[in-house]
This record gives structure tokens, sequence and C-alpha cells, in this order.
């Protein structure tokens, strides 16, 4: 062994009870490229601690257009931006290009067969990320989705509804779908609507729900709907339909919306119809200045001081 | 606490399950000791609730503390990290009662419209302090009852020409003489003190209600009305400041302000605008306290940089401000509030 090594050497028989540990501190375990496939929760609750996020929940039965609504959200990104809202990302690119490749292989056919959401699988929720121009400020939006399936056991089943939808209540928002094409079925519409009330009666019974919550009942498949409209007394149906969801209000900030294509200027229905893009729009827009928010004023009557009544009386 | 711990974090959009709360709450109510913070400390954790810059360090501690019972909790988690901040606001309001730095710090953040993690707990804080001001004068007329329990009748028994007897038995009666006598003091101070607390309210009374019917500001030497409407503000509210002997001051500030201001049209400005309408003499004259609060530090900077210059620090700062349109009476709140708490601090 030459001298130097030797001198220096660690391969002495001293040594051999020597251990070394190195100095290493490993942090931010927790946070890893995303694969591109829909998030559980253990990856949504990350993000959510590190970003802002808006959770949607997406709910309705089988064929009720959940899929189709959820791709093309992310779809409409392909064209350009939606007003001043522009992609920024997402940590699930690969589930929205699953969803549109068969919606791309479907084009031109009348129907489209959409691949059916994984009924056993736990929660997926899929990402978009979202930027503001005008806010200058960035927003993920987040979009749960669970099968239809799952919809029907828990439509009426509180237990199951906490169980499979545990963070329902942290949802911004949540979105029961109707399909448009039942409604126009005189033997179809009465249960695609009943399944509405059943899902709001269990929700309202379940430990996920708390005084603002807001839903809104989205009718799909609106060219269908618009197209048969003036058959079997649909119009009537649907007046009927909406002050029912009206009487909701008391419990829920409740809203019927039709939404129709991509952009305003193919609106079959204008006027009682919204755009994918106006619809998204309407969620990020929901921005409250801190001073929209205000303190609960003191009862004067109830003052004891009269220095303050004197002065509170001058209205501010 | 446990109910609002889980509505705070569904307020702020962040899905937490059970354990994770758990792990959150024990951090909050066995390690973090709210009682011995300072006011620096508590600023900083109101800075990083508001998402303010120079808060690195402050994070550092925090994730220190909770990564004691988790060791996945990181710095990244920054939203998270901004809810904790406001829980531990709200810890430090119902625990402690100098609150004033915190809650002006608040109400300043509020002003320029920087949005906090969660309003709620901004509007929360708000509200205290709102309270705090309305039941200094409220408690005024209510009586003071004070729990004294009498001496027993029979604890000396004596009559003319008795002996008494030094002994064990006796210097206990003493001691509780002694006892008796040290608890009617303490009364006695209390009550001195929250008398001249009282006497010092109802001074101030008077002094606020003289004030209003001379419009006159002792500042400027000169009544509101001759002063231009980007002046009158800031002497209505430093002299309104002036007048205060017991911080936080009157419930009904808003309402003294708006009505020495009521010949002003109400047109409104941004900040900079009334800012930069303050000459150096006028902002020498106003000044006399320093404090880091957004507008006394914008007429410093403006005094010091000049004209316009003083935007990008200020900005700095202060991230995330909205550029919003004040009326005069906003900005003579505002001046209050914070002249208030740079007279509580000198």
């Amino acid at each position: 062994m030459p001298e130097e090594v030797a001198e220096n050497s660690i391969f002495e028989d001293d040594d051999k009870g020597i251990t070394v540990t190195p100095d290493i501190k490993v942090e931010n375990l927790g946070h890893q490229m995303p694969l591109g496939m829909e998030l559980n929760d253990e990856e949504l609750y990350e993000l959510a601690s590190r970003e802002k996020t808006y959770i949607v929940y997406v709910m309705g039965p089988i064929h009720s257009g959940k899929s189709t609504f959820e791709a093309m959200m992310y779809e409409q990104f392909l064209h350009s931006s939606v007003g001043e809202i522009m992609f920024s990302g997402s940590d699930t690119l690969l589930s929205f290009e699953r969803l549109l490749n068969s919606l791309r292989a479907n084009n031109g056919k009348s129907s489209v067969d959409m691949p059916r959401t994984n009924e056993k699988k736990e929660q997926a929720y899929l990402h978009l990320k979202l930027y503001d121009k005008k806010l200058n400020r960035k927003i993920n939006v987040i979009m749960a989705d669970k099968s239809g399936e799952t919809f029907e056991r828990c439509k009426s089943n509180v237990e199951v509804l906490q169980n499979e939808y545990h963070f329902l209540n942290v949802a911004e928002r949540v979105l029961i779908f109707v399909d448009g094409e039942k409604l126009c079925d005189f033997s179809e519409r009465i249960k695609a609507t009943q399944n509405v009330f059943m899902v709001l009666n269990t929700i309202k019974s379940s430990n996920q729900y708390h005084s603002k919550f807001k839903v809104d009942i989205v009718i799909s498949k609106n060219d269908y709907l618009c197209k048969n409209i003036d058959k079997g007394n649909t119009i009537e149906f649907l007046e009927d339909f909406k002050r029912r969801i009206d009487l909701q209000n008391d419990f829920f900030t409740i809203n019927l919306v039709k939404v129709e294509s991509l952009s305003r200027l193919n609106l079959k229905d204008p006027d009682n119809s919204i755009s994918l893009s106006e619809y998204l729009k309407s969620w990020v827009k929901e921005h409250k200045s801190p001073n929209d928010y205000k303190c609960l004023p003191f009862d004067v009557e109830s003052f004891r001081s009269e220095f303050d009544k004197y002065i509170s009386r001058w209205n501010i | 606490m446990n109910d609002n711990f889980a509505k705070w974090y569904r307020q702020a959009n962040i899905p937490i399950t059970d354990e994770i709360m758990t792990l959150r709450q024990e951090v909050l109510d066995e390690i973090i000791d709210i009682k011995k913070m300072n006011q620096k400390t508590i600023l900083e954790i109101l800075n990083i609730f508001y998402d303010l810059d120079d808060t690195e360090e402050s994070i550092s501690v925090i994730v220190e503390e909770f990564q004691k019972n988790d060791s996945t909790f990181a710095e990244d988690k920054i939203q998270e990290i901004r809810i904790l901040a406001g829980l531990m606001l709200i810890r430090f309001i119902e625990e402690r009662n100098d609150i004033l730095s915190l809650s002006t710090f608040n109400q300043c953040y509020l002003f320029l419209g920087i949005s906090p993690a969660i309003p709620e707990i901004a509007m929360y804080v708000k509200e205290q302090f709102e309270q705090s001001k309305l039941f200094l004068r409220e408690n005024i007329v209510s009586e003071t009852k004070k729990n004294l329990t009498p001496l027993k009748q029979d604890l000396f028994n004596i009559t003319e020409d008795s002996e008494i007897v030094y002994n064990e038995d006796t210097v206990m009666k003493l001691t509780e003489v002694l006892k008796k006598i040290n608890e009617i003091c303490k009364n006695i101070k209390l009550f001195q003190t929250e008398t001249f607390e009282r006497e010092l309210i109802l001074q101030e009374d008077s002094q606020i209600l003289w004030w209003m019917i001379t419009e006159y500001s002792e500042a400027a030497q000169k009544k509101y009305c001759d002063l231009n409407q980007f002046e009158a503000p800031f002497f209505a509210g430093r002299d309104l400041a002036d007048k205060v002997k017991v911080a936080p001051g009157p419930y009904s500030y808003t309402g003294v302000l708006s009505k020495l201001l009521s010949g002003f049209e109400d047109k409104t400005y941004v900040l900079e605008e009334y800012v930069d309408n303050c000459t150096d003499e006028f902002i020498e004259q106003l000044m006399s306290f320093e404090c880091d609060t957004p507008l006394i530090f914008a007429l410093k900077q403006k005094k010091l940089c000049g004209e316009k210059n003083w935007y990008k620090i200020f900005d700095d700062k202060f991230k995330g401000r909205e550029k919003k349109l004040y009326n005069s009476i906003d900005i003579a709140v505002e001046m209050y509030v914070e002249y208030v708490l740079a007279k509580n601090e000198e």
C-alpha cells in the first residue's frame, strides 16, 4: 500500500468498530412529481395544503354526461383560453387525454361511448390549474368523479353517501347531473328528476351537510332537449321541476343550469342555457374581496352608554 | 375548538382526514403556548395568515413545531400553514387581553384589501376588536361587584381588662385578620384603578363631544372645513386619536369622524393620491410617532423618497393589496386606528 494512503488509511484494523453516519436531511417527502393519473385522497390533500383549490363534486346516474363534461372542461383549453382564463397545467393530463380519446374516436357518431368510470376504485380527482389574467391569480379546479353506480347506491343511503363522498363538505360546489334525453322521455323523466331530490335529502341528513352548500343541477344533452322540447309537455315539466328546485333554497344555494356548447356562439337556446366557457368563468370569478365581508352591527338600542347611542344613531 | 377546527379547514377547501386533524390539534393544544407568545411573534403569524413577505423564518419555526408529531409536515404546505396561523390568531384572541396590536394590523391589512387565508377569521378578529371597544363604555355603567367574604363575627372576643394570651390560636386569628386586610387592600387598589379608568373614559367622551361641536383641528390649527379634502381626513383621524385616553378608544369612532368630515363631497381617490397630496410640512406636522402601519409608513416614505417614488417600497412591503378607491372617512378611520396603536406603543 502506498505510504500516503497507509498514513491516512481507513483500512486499518483499529477502525473496524467505527460506523459512519452521514449527515443527510431528507425534506418534502410528501411532494412528488405527478404521474398524470387521477389524484387520490392523499394527493388531493397534498395539493390543497400547498395551493388554493376549488373542489367540485360531479354526481349523477350512469350516462348522464359527467365524464363528457369533465373531458370538455379540459378540451376547451386546447382550442384557446377562456376569456381571461388560461390553462396553466394539470397533474392529471393522462386521465383527461384518455377521456378525450373516446370523444375523438366517436367523433361524428350519433352517440358517444365514453369509458365507464370504475366503480370499485377509491375516490378519483381530476385537476385543472387555471390562471386568471385579470385578477393575476392561479386557481386549482378539482373535479371529484364517481361512477354512476356509486351514485345509485348513495342517493338514498346516508351511510354509503358519507363513506363514498367523504369530502363533500369541503366542496365549493356540487353538480348533480340530469340526463336531458331522459327529460324528454315520458317514462323516464320522473325518475330522472326524483334522483335529484333523493340525493339532496340524503345530503341534508348526512354529516357532510352545512348551510353554505352550493348545488348546481346540470341538465346535460341539451342538443337533444332543444330538438324535442315541444313534445310531451316537456316545457311544463321543466317549469315544474324548476319550481321544486327553488323550494330547496332554504337548505342549499341551488341553481338549475343548462350547459350547452363550448362557446356562446353555438347555443341553441341562448335565453335559458349557458356555454361551458361561461359556466367555468362563473366558478373562477367567485372571488370575494375581503371588504365584501362585513361585521354584523351591534343593536344600538341595547347600548347602555349614551355616548355610543348618540353617535351610532348617525347612519354610516 | 374541535368543531371550529374542521370548519376552518372546510372554509379553506382543504380535505383533511380525522387523523391529520388530530395531529394538528394536538400541537395547537399541547405544544404551542399562546399565553407566552410575544407581540412580535403574533404579528409575524398574522403576516403568514395574510401571505406577506419576510415570513420564511416564522414559517420554519411553525413547521418545526408541527413536525414534532407529524414528520411529513413541510414548508411547502403553505396553504395549510396559513390556516394554522389563522387558528393561532383565534386562540390568541380567546386567551389574551392584549389584542390591540394584532387587531390594528388586521384592520390595516383589510383596509389595503389584502386577502387573508380565511376571510371569516379576519372578520372574527375585527368583530372581537369592535366588541372590546364597545364594552369599554358599556361596562362603565355596570355595578362593580366584589366578592369579599366577611370576617367571622366572633373572631376575637375581647372584654375590658381581660388578658390576651398570645398562643397559637391567637396567632392564627391574627393571620386571618391580616389576610382579610390584604384582600380589602387589593380590592381598594382594583377599585381605584377601575375608577380612574372610568374617569378617563368619561373625560374622553366629554372632550370628543366638545371637539365635535367646535369642528376645529388642533394639529392643523384650522377648522376642518378650511382644510382641503386630502388633508382633512388625516388630521381628523389624528385629532381623534390624540383625544383617546384609554386604548382602543370609542366604539363609535367611525360615526365621530363621519360627522366631522360630512362637509366634504363623497369623492373617492386611490391611496397614492391622498399621500402624494400631503406636503412635507404637512407630514411633519402630522406625524409624531413611528409605526409600520400602512398610512404612517406611506407618509414616511413619501417624505423620504418624494412623490411617486415611494410606490415600489410600499407595494413590496404590503404585497397583494388591491388598488382600491377610498373616501375621506376611510382614510380618517385608518389614520385614527394607526395613530392609536402608535401612541400606545410609544
